[in-house]
């Protein structure tokens, strides 16, 4: 279930969501859904003429990922706002954590809002999207 | 650097029209590894990244009139904002359009200069209620994109 407007508190993280060894076949599965055929996401010899070791996964896909890090904790249809930055590019075999945390709690438009920050590093540590979201929470029943 | 038609910026292009359809909603939150109840059932809502789809037939149904000649070979995804006005659900049939919003130049760490293109579109119901906004944020480098 999600959060509540009374039971959330600034700073508190928010519960990690994990994808161990990425697979091409998450990024074939991902540019069907998406309609997202840009070859270097999965055509081999495409992405290595490009100039890169293997073919990477797309941007948003990893942004997908910190989307249902973030829906899990405030209801799909609490999100008011969801903004990411892309930043070191994921491969095939790589693990992703996503995680974040609560930065702001306050009312406004009538509605009792938070706001976070999230994040999707690497097995290294490296940060793959980085994110703000809003969210409008109900109060406790 | 890329060609700029400083008349569009601002304008909206055409509409284009999408159904948003049950299965497609269950194809990308699958594709996300999203196993969210919210996800299933006979009406289910859109997942948060899920008007990407629509983003990729823009192209086609909108025939969008960028105010920006891109180098597509040079260009970067830099950011995606979504604003979320009215919950998005199957069976919902959206009318967008989009236009270049804001366009500027900037100089970037490593040297050479790197061109910001802001896009977005708006999303109406059939109701004629706005129900998103979604802003992408491209970057054009001088040099090849480097990772």
């Amino acid at each position: 279930m999600p959060t509540t407007f009374d039971d959330v508190k600034e700073g508190q993280a928010i519960p990690p969501f994990v994808v161990q060894n990425l697979s091409r076949t998450d990024l074939v599965r991902y540019a069907g859904a998406s309609g997202d055929f840009n070859p270097i996401h999965h055509d081999e010899e495409f992405a290595k003429m490009a100039g890169n070791p293997t073919v990477f996964g797309h941007g948003m896909l990893t942004a997908g990922f910190v989307g249902k890090c973030v829906t899990d904790f405030v209801g799909a249809e609490n999100l008011r706002r969801y903004k990411v930055r892309f930043a070191t590019r994921v491969w095939p075999g790589d693990t992703i954590t996503c995680a974040g945390r609560v930065t702001r709690k306050y009312e406004e438009a009538g509605e009792k809002r938070v706001d976070g920050e999230v994040v999707a590093t690497n097995q290294k540590g490296e940060v793959a999207v980085s994110g703000t979201f809003s969210a409008a929470l109900p109060s406790r029943a | 650097m890329a060609e700029i038609d400083k008349s569009l910026i601002g304008v909206w292009g055409p509409e284009g029209t999408m159904r948003i359809e049950l299965g497609k909603i269950r194809e990308f939150a699958k594709a996300v590894k999203d196993d969210n109840s919210a996800y299933r059932g006979d009406t289910p809502i859109a997942p948060p990244t899920f008007l990407m789809t629509i983003a990729h037939w823009i192209g086609d149904l909108g025939q969008t009139r960028s105010a920006v000649k891109l180098d597509f070979r040079r260009l970067l995804h830099g950011e995606q904002d979504f604003e979320y006005v009215k919950p998005i659900r199957a069976g919902d049939v959206l009318t967008f359009r989009s236009r270049t919003k804001e366009v500027f130049e900037k100089q970037g760490k490593r040297g050479g200069k790197m061109l910001f293109i802001i896009g977005e579109t708006e999303y109406k119901n059939q109701r004629g209620e706005v129900v998103a906004y979604t802003r992408n944020t491209a970057i054009e480098t001088e040099g090849a994109v480097q990772g």
